[in-house]
């Protein structure tokens, strides 16, 4: 899994990375979900269109965790794999790959309350972009 | 660096500087402020002092620890002719807060019962992630009518007395509460989630009160030593986030839109004389009220558990709410300022109201002892139950601590539990837990909080509450 997990005193921090901002895009959603759950256990069974939008790039990685985080309140989804149609600076469009969340199933980890925008930053590198993003417990 | 000067008994002040519009004010002893020395949440403080209509200073209570824009533990008042009003300073989760129960249930009794009596209430509260009763998924019509009714909203359909009610903070129901305020995925999100504990530092926790430190308000409180009490720590779940969430974006435009200048995006806010403000307060009210509602579900539920594993029903086992006090809100409240009582909008975020013997808010049978205070440490050591004060009224807009506080960040508590039971380490200590995610246990574990002890000596020295009981936990189950 592309991130590592980076140290808040009361919430939980990740370091994402991607070779592509779509790739950081990915990579984040799928961190969102092994944060939450075990995530090998999850099979690609239910297959779903995803859009966000917000009015710039940070925004946007914010707007789309937290769909996903809607999706998973709402309709128990839990995503293994995410591909993105569509980025630019504020719209995304992905199409996402997984199962409902069954409690004798998938093992829980913790559960994530939120995406907040604090010390949110996407940065690009020579060869790849990352994010820092910290989580709501 | 942020400069502090100290200015009294567990007292210090960030002097006014920069963009800072008033100081800085933190209780803390001196061994509290080593343990912040590397933490932000001090120029979290200052950053507080520089939103517009802030008043006399901007507060730091001795659990104060790192949170997003406001620090937790965090105090700030503004006036509602030119303040503001954050999502930020109350959190995402809206109302998370904590209720105390006492019972008639001696200690001997509940320590034989302690192994069944985690698993009943594990069973019977939803507990972790993804979790909730099958029997319990409200229509939108009905989530509106909860969130404007408040705790009422339970009572009436047999979760709890009316006169419980009255032991809730504002008495369980945050006015000004529009559900139309509130958008549709809100009401998606929390619609399976009520009566639900969630995860992170969720809890509720049997224990029993180990010592007393003033007989009289103990007694007042029907608090007794070595009998048992419970303590439920939730918020409004789902419902909370949500709102939270979409406010912010609201915020977001709302601070370009009136030109309000931030060290911090996650401070955004508008004015409280705002649409955009006085809409945030009412959809806040009704997530407040969401939780409300969650901990009256949940306290249904102890008692169900009690009543299985005692075989007793409610007369003997006497489980009464003692009170429940929200630890993230935003509110409208009188307060004393240049000698005359004004409204202000007092922001606490991971604060308790501590009002003063003789306040009108206090529940007339508490009128004489002052607001209880419930400060839960973390699931090892112990928690504690506090009365509030004339001094908390005059300095801190009648506030005092919520908790023990974060030591220790989750990724460390984990490196620091590695080869360890910590299961095994408590029940050695006669202490049951039960979690259901898999990394709470070692995240949650005692050693990743302050002493709970050192923040409540700190509100104690300083004041800004009185010590009435010391609890001990028995059991405890987490998300």
């Amino acid at each position: 899994m592309e991130y590592k997990i980076t140290d808040h005193t009361a919430d939980i921090g990740i370091e994402v990375r991607g070779d592509s901002l779509p790739d950081l895009f990915r990579n984040a959603a799928l961190a969102l979900f092994d944060l939450m759950v075990f995530t090998d256990r999850i099979e690609t069974v239910i297959e779903k269109n995803v859009t966000a939008a917000a009015e710039d790039p940070e925004a946007l990685l914010v707007a789309w965790l937290s769909e996903l985080l809607y999706l998973f309140d709402t309709q128990a989804l839990l995503v293994r794999e995410a591909e993105i149609m569509t980025l630019d600076s504020n719209r995304i469009e992905a199409r996402v790959r997984g199962e409902t969340f069954d409690r004798a199933k998938h093992r829980t980890k913790r559960e994530i309350k939120a995406v907040t925008y604090h010390h949110l930053k996407i940065e690009k590198n020579n060869s790849h972009f990352t994010a820092r993003i910290i989580f709501d417990l | 660096m942020i400069p502090l000067e100290k200015i009294g008994d567990c007292k210090w002040r960030i002097p006014k500087s920069g963009k800072m519009r008033v100081d800085g004010l933190i209780y803390a002893s001196e061994k509290l402020l080593r343990d912040l020395a590397q933490d932000p949440a001090l120029e979290q403080v200052a950053n507080v002092a520089q939103l517009p209509g802030i008043v006399k200073h901007s507060i730091a209570m001795p659990d104060i620890h790192w949170g997003y824009g406001f620090p937790i533990g965090g105090v700030a008042a503004f006036r509602p002719e030119d303040g503001v009003v954050s999502p930020g300073g109350v959190g995402y989760d809206i109302n998370c807060g904590v209720r105390l129960l006492r019972s008639d249930i001696a200690l001997d009794q509940a320590r034989q019962k302690a192994k069944d009596l985690v698993v009943a209430l594990f069973r019977n509260i939803p507990t972790g992630v993804g979790s909730h009763r099958k029997d319990l998924k409200l229509a939108v019509p009905e989530m509106k009518k909860m969130a404007r009714e408040g705790a009422l909203w339970a009572v009436s359909r047999g979760f709890g007395s009316r006169q419980e009610i009255e032991h809730i903070e504002e008495g369980g129901v945050i006015s000004g509460a529009d559900p139309d305020q509130v958008s549709e995925k809100a009401y998606e999100r929390g619609r399976s989630q009520l009566g639900t504990l969630g995860s992170g530092n969720h809890f509720v926790e049997v224990g029993f009160a180990e010592e007393i430190f003033d007989e009289e308000a103990a007694a007042g409180l029907g608090i007794r030593k070595d009998f048992v009490t419970v303590i439920v720590h939730t918020g409004s779940r789902g419902f909370g986030y949500q709102i939270c969430d979409d406010y912010l974006r609201v915020m977001d435009a709302a601070v370009r839109k009136y030109g309000i200048e931030l060290p911090d995006r996650q401070l955004a806010c508008a004015p409280l004389d705002s649409p955009e403000g006085k809409k945030y307060l009412s959809a806040m009210a009704c997530g407040a009220n969401f939780a409300f509602n969650n901990r009256q579900l949940i306290t249904h539920w102890v008692r169900e558990s009690f009543e299985n594993v005692f075989r007793t029903g409610p007369s003997q086992h006497g489980l009464r709410t003692v009170y429940d006090v929200c630890h993230n809100i935003a509110k409208i409240e009188k307060h004393p300022l240049d000698g005359k009582e004004v409204p202000l909008c007092v922001h606490r975020k991971g604060a308790t109201r501590a009002f003063p013997p003789g306040h009108p808010a206090v529940p007339e049978s508490y009128r004489s002892l002052g607001q209880p205070i419930l400060v839960p440490g973390d699931m090892g050591r112990c928690s504690y139950v506090l009365v509030g004060t004339q001094n908390a009224y005059q300095e801190t807009f009648g506030t005092a601590c919520h908790g023990a506080g974060r030591v220790m960040s989750r990724h460390q508590a984990k490196k620091a539990a590695r080869g360890r039971s910590i299961v095994r380490e408590l029940e050695a200590e006669g202490i049951h837990i039960m979690a259901d995610g898999y990394d709470t246990i070692a995240e949650e574990m005692p050693d990743a909080y302050k002493n709970v002890s050192d923040v409540v000596e700190v509100v104690h020295r300083a004041g800004i509450g009185r010590k009435v009981a010391r609890l001990k936990p028995l059991c405890v189950i987490k998300g």
